[in-house]
């Protein structure tokens, strides 16, 4: 399933709300990198999902589907984070240590 | 020192335009909103428009088929029924559509103008009739979504004037949202208006490119009729802007010398050789059997962007190529492409999806912006006024009864006979009654229950769907999952996922309202206690 | 009192009626003048006439948002009414007197 650049671009947003100071609160256990290095983190793996979806898809058909699958990775992750912040940062590790598998499906 | 009341200050020029914009939108969404979410919430159906007619026809089955046996198959039974058509449009099979589609048109009596042929279903892989039961499939939730059942050409108007009142929204919402990036990830629950502010926001902004793309392109696939003017402009006849961005059409008049059709599997070939193996979608056959017979065979789009389909057209009678669909520029490119944005017919099942689920933040925007007029102007502890309790119902008739609607349709499919003349319509018919009737019923109840009510309603017509799917039928979900049946599977866990959505939706409407503000603040941050709710019930009443 | 009220009354009508006004104006004078400075663009554009008047359909959405919203946006009346009004007439009488191109 294609779906890598989503998982990649869900991790992305992860980070980047991770480093705002208003969504780091009440995650504790987890040790958090600082928030510059969130925030490179962030828009680096925002870089890599589109090239995921370029590599994967070609050009017209890989923005394509990477901008939609950003978009849904961006609002799961905001009604997830809005639940369960904890849940959402985990899953988003979990989510991009999946995707190497992912694309060999 | 003046102390008479004064105009205030002129504002900065970036505040007041934040002002106006502000206005502009929330009077563009409050009088397009109900209507938009009609057209998001059936437009999105509509991407699975196929699958939809599939599960409306249990009786039929898809088998893989090649596009020449198919093609030829369909010809053959055309020739056998009615071979002095004029025209025949093949719809061949693919990977979403289990059965041959044929349009045919009689030759042109001047006596007698010969009344319209209802669509022909075909066996791919037999060219025999298929019998199913009479039904619009999912292409009435995708012709509702741009006609809306009013008579053509206002159904089609009124849609153009929505779709613009969304543009002219999102442009002016855009302005107004004072902190996109701040507020970015940002959705608070159970706080009133702050929650269904930020609801509206993140359902906005999180799938903005979706949003702005569908409505702009949107009102592309209708320009032709919304905006000819600058063919007018350049063009006497629109036949001439016709010609010269897409190719002549290949309208050769019939000879009256009769001529065989020759076998239309070399030509399939011939334009897979020139598509990069792709096959045709469509087959175009004008004046069967006559020396100038013409085939013209449309590209499937299915995985490329532009939607308008690359054609070639053959001599029938000769198997010559006659002619090639020039290469588009880069305008009607960009619209073609567009169209195919809109559409989104390239996707396959993981994108169709992403364009699913992108649709419904599209029908929440809309929702919860409505939502939010109301609450943003509801005063504690006062009566509401005329038009707050206006909005409030149409509210409630637009979001929560539509989804029973849409299930009323699916379930008439079901518990109506199979061989009832006029089903179809029958099943239509049920969508707006049952969507119409509940909105005026739940007039009879207090605002808040009325939303409770409706939408557990919806809850148990989605849930039902499934069930009555396995009485009905033998390819319930049991059945389906076990022979691997993915298309009925999928669609009886969706209707299931459906209803889980609008049961959490009844649930978090039926939540007890949260004290006001400084009680709020007060006691414990997460589950306040259950604070006598205010006299709203009351107040809502009508 | 009741003074006061018929003053106020009297005060409401005006503004209503250009509040009326002026969503006309954005509504069809917006229409009217995307239509009218798309079919320009389309006219005069030195491309092929296809292209030129694909260019101008696909833009013209653009500019009527443009120009609806703007309606709201000045508070001068008359100069939204004279500059939507008067775009859409006079780009529509160049259209209609150059004549189409094929």
């Amino acid at each position: 399933m294609p779906y890598e650049s989503g998982l990649i671009s869900f991790a992305a947003f992860t980070c980047l709300a991770l480093s705002m100071k208003k969504h780091r609160s009440g995650l504790e256990p987890l040790a958090l990198p600082s928030p510059g290095v969130l925030r490179v983190l962030g828009w680096g793996l925002l870089a890599l999902s589109a090239g995921v979806a370029v590599f994967r898809l070609g050009g017209a058909l890989g923005v394509t589907s990477w901008i939609g699958q950003m978009c849904v990775a961006a609002a799961l992750l905001v009604l997830l984070m809005s639940w369960r912040p904890r849940a959402a940062t985990v899953l988003a590790g979990v989510g991009l240590i999946c995707t190497p598998f992912l694309a060999f499906l | 020192m003046n102390v008479r009341p004064t105009f205030p200050a002129p504002a900065p020029p970036a505040r007041a335009l934040r002002q106006s914009m502000a206005w502009i939108h929330a009077w563009l969404g409050l009088l397009a909103g109900w209507i938009l979410f009609a057209m998001f919430l059936t437009g999105t159906a509509s991407y699975f428009r196929p699958e939809i007619t599939q599960w409306m026809q249990p009786e039929l089955r898809s088998a893989s088929v090649p596009a020449e046996q198919a093609a030829q198959a369909a010809i053959a039974h055309m020739q056998a029924t009615t071979p002095d058509d004029q025209q025949w449009f093949i719809y061949l099979p693919d990977d979403r559509t289990a059965v041959t589609r044929v349009f045919a048109r009689a030759k042109p009596n001047p006596e007698k103008p010969p009344a319209r042929r209802p669509e022909l279903k075909l066996d791919p892989a037999t060219g025999q009739s298929l019998e199913a039961r009479d039904t619009r499939g999912g292409e009435h939730f995708y012709r509702f979504h741009f006609q809306l059942q009013i008579p053509h050409p206002w159904g089609r108007w009124l849609a153009g004037v929505c779709a613009m009142f969304m543009l002219a929204a999102i442009v002016s919402g855009v302005i107004t949202h004072k902190r996109i990036f701040v507020d970015f990830f940002t959705l608070r629950w159970s706080k009133g208006q702050r929650s269904w502010l930020d609801a509206h926001n993140a359902s906005a902004v999180l799938a903005l490119p979706f949003h702005a793309m569908i409505t702009y392109t949107g009102l592309i696939t209708l320009v032709a009729m919304y905006m000819p003017w600058p063919v007018k402009a350049n063009f006497d006849k629109p036949d001439a802007f016709t010609a010269a961005a897409y190719g002549a059409p290949a309208e050769a008049k019939a000879t009256g010398t009769p001529a065989p059709l020759l076998p239309v599997g070399p030509m399939i070939e011939a334009a897979g050789r020139a598509w990069s193996g792709d096959a045709p979608r469509t087959v175009v056959i004008r004046n069967p059997g006559d020396a100038a017979s013409t085939v013209t065979l449309l590209r499937a789009t299915a995985g490329r962007l532009n939607a308008r389909p690359d054609s070639i057209t053959f001599s029938g009678a000769t198997g010559k190529e006659l002619s090639r669909s020039p290469s588009p520029g880069p305008a009607i490119a960009t619209a073609g492409v567009m169209l195919g944005l809109h559409l989104g017919h390239f996707a396959g099942p993981a994108l169709r999806w992403v364009y699913f689920f992108l649709g419904l933040t599209g029908a929440a925007m809309v929702g919860t912006g409505l939502v939010l007029w109301v609450v943003k102007r509801r005063k504690p502890n006062a009566a509401p006024f005329f038009g707050l309790k206006l909005v409030e119902r149409l509210n409630i008739g637009a979001i929560a009864c539509l989804p029973s609607g849409m299930a009323a349709y699916l379930l008439a499919n079901r518990l109506i006979p199979a061989d009832l003349p006029g089903r179809a319509e029958l099943e239509v018919k049920a969508m707006f009654w049952t969507w119409f009737g509940l909105a005026v019923v739940s007039l009879l109840r207090p605002a808040r229950r009325a939303w409770i009510e409706t939408l557990g309603l919806a809850t148990v017509a989605f849930a039902a769907l499934p069930v009555v799917n396995a009485l009905t039928t033998d390819r319930g979900l049991v059945a389906s999952l076990r022979t691997g049946d993915w298309l009925f599977a999928g669609f009886d866990l969706a209707m299931l996922a459906i209803a889980a959505l609008c049961g959490l939706a009844a649930l978090k409407a039926s939540a007890k309202p949260k004290p006001p503000k400084k009680a709020a603040r007060a006691t414990a941050p997460v589950k306040a206690s259950p604070a006598p709710a205010p006299a709203r019930e009351n107040v809502d009443a009508l | 009192m009741n003074n006061d009220r018929s003053a106020k009354q009297a005060a409401v009508w005006p503004v209503v009626a250009r509040m009326t006004a002026r969503a006309l104006t954005a509504l069809f004078g917006g229409y009217a003048a995307a239509a009218a400075l798309a079919s320009l663009l389309a006219r005069l554009l030195p491309i092929a006439p296809a292209e030129a008047s694909a260019w101008g359909m696909i833009l013209s959405f653009l500019v009527f948002a443009g120009l609806a919203l703007w309606a709201f946006h000045e508070r001068r009346l008359t100069i939204v009414a004279a500059a939507i009004w008067g775009s859409a007439l006079i780009a529509g009488a160049a259209v209609v007197l150059m004549g189409a191109r094929a």
